[in-house]
């Protein structure tokens, strides 16, 4: 709950306050996103199966994010488009823990009867 | 106590998630608000299309005023000889003007472009085409007594300009109309031919040409070449006459 009153906070602080944040960090801020939204989904799943640890939710999320935006800056100087191998490990790591977390609030009802 | 704290923590990482993600979307809008503004290709060439259109619409119009102010001249020269003198002086004047297509006998050079495999780098200005080498053509022929002159059917006068430009891409010839280098370039002179001929032909004329990449015929005399009329309009805005 108090969960989602920050993503909240957030949201309303990011359209209201004007940051001057250069325009070419936005791809860097979409890879570093997705990591963080991934954090948010491992976290979820971690909850769900009582497994949850604070320390290991918030050094992943940032650490996620930052190696998310070093590989997509050492992409940028190699040439090579990094970025990519992020957003689908991102990706698929989201949805593989979109599918436990479904499994279980399914299988939840059933284990309460 | 540490539950709560915990779950702060949580709390101020999705709050940094939110921030992240609100602002990350307002940049796309902006970003996708100035594609938008931009106009986009289709429309460039439609618009390119129609501009073209009212183009040969104006061009049309010009020919057609022209044929009328033809109709009046011959009527006002029917009437005395003064006015026969102002048409005659009327006519030299878009002589050199350029104002009338013209014809004469003359001498036709053709430049085609080599293309073979082995040519060295065709991007290097050095093996192409530049507005100094058709400046220096331009000039000879004018030494050589040369009255009309075009380059690729663009009416060569006093006031053009030839300027490279893009790199070596394209060579304007006054400030609208431009050649590319890479393309058949044909330069016809009105004038007496063996005159011009043999301006053209002396050594160390024609071998401006980088001769690696293009290959130069030798003129072509004639004793009938058609030379356009120029499609601009020269308007003195700053030159005035000076009355003594």
């Amino acid at each position: 709950m108090i969960a989602f009153l920050g993503l909240f906070i957030g949201i309303i602080i990011g359209v209201l306050w004007n940051v001057p944040i250069p325009n070419q960090f936005t791809p860097y801020m979409s890879v570093a996103i997705f990591a963080c939204l991934d954090s948010v989904f491992g976290a979820m799943r971690a909850t769900l199966a009582k497994q949850f640890r604070v320390d290991v939710f918030i050094s992943g999320f940032f650490g996620n994010a930052f190696l998310a935006v070093g590989l997509v800056y050492l992409g940028d100087k190699l040439g090579t488009p990094i970025y990519l191998a992020a957003v689908i490990v991102f990706g698929s790591r989201i949805f593989n823990n979109f599918a436990i977390i479904r499994r279980m609030l399914l299988d939840r009802p059933k284990s309460q009867q | 106590m540490k539950k709560l704290r915990s779950q702060l923590a949580v709390a101020g990482v999705c709050c940094i998630l939110g921030f992240m993600l609100a602002y990350q979307f307002r940049i796309i809008n902006l970003q996708e608000t100035e594609v938008n503004s931009q106009v986009d290709s289709t429309q460039i060439t439609a618009e390119v299309a129609q501009l073209n259109k009212q183009k040969d619409d104006l061009n049309n119009q010009i020919n057609e005023l022209q044929d009328k102010i033809k109709q009046y001249q011959d009527s006002a020269a029917n009437k005395s000889d003064v006015n026969k003198q102002i048409v005659n002086d009327y006519n030299n004047l878009n002589l050199i003007s350029g104002n009338t297509d013209v014809e004469g006998q003359g001498i036709i050079i053709t430049i085609t472009p080599k293309n073979n495999m082995f040519s060295p780098d065709i991007t290097n200005a050095s093996n192409v085409i530049t507005d100094q080498d058709l400046i220096d053509l331009v000039n000879e022929l004018r030494f050589g007594g040369a009255e009309a002159i075009s380059i690729n059917d663009i009416r060569i006068l006093a006031d053009t300009g030839i300027k490279t430009s893009g790199g070596v891409t394209n060579i304007f010839l006054g400030t609208k109309d431009r050649i590319s280098p890479y393309e058949k370039i044909t330069i016809k002179a009105i004038g007496n031919k063996d005159d011009l001929n043999s301006a053209m032909v002396f050594p160390g004329v024609l071998d401006v040409i980088p001769s690696s990449n293009y290959e130069v015929d030798a003129p072509q005399k004639s004793s009938k070449i058609l030379i356009y009329k120029t499609n601009t309009v020269t308007n003195f805005q700053y030159a005035k006459t000076v009355n003594n």
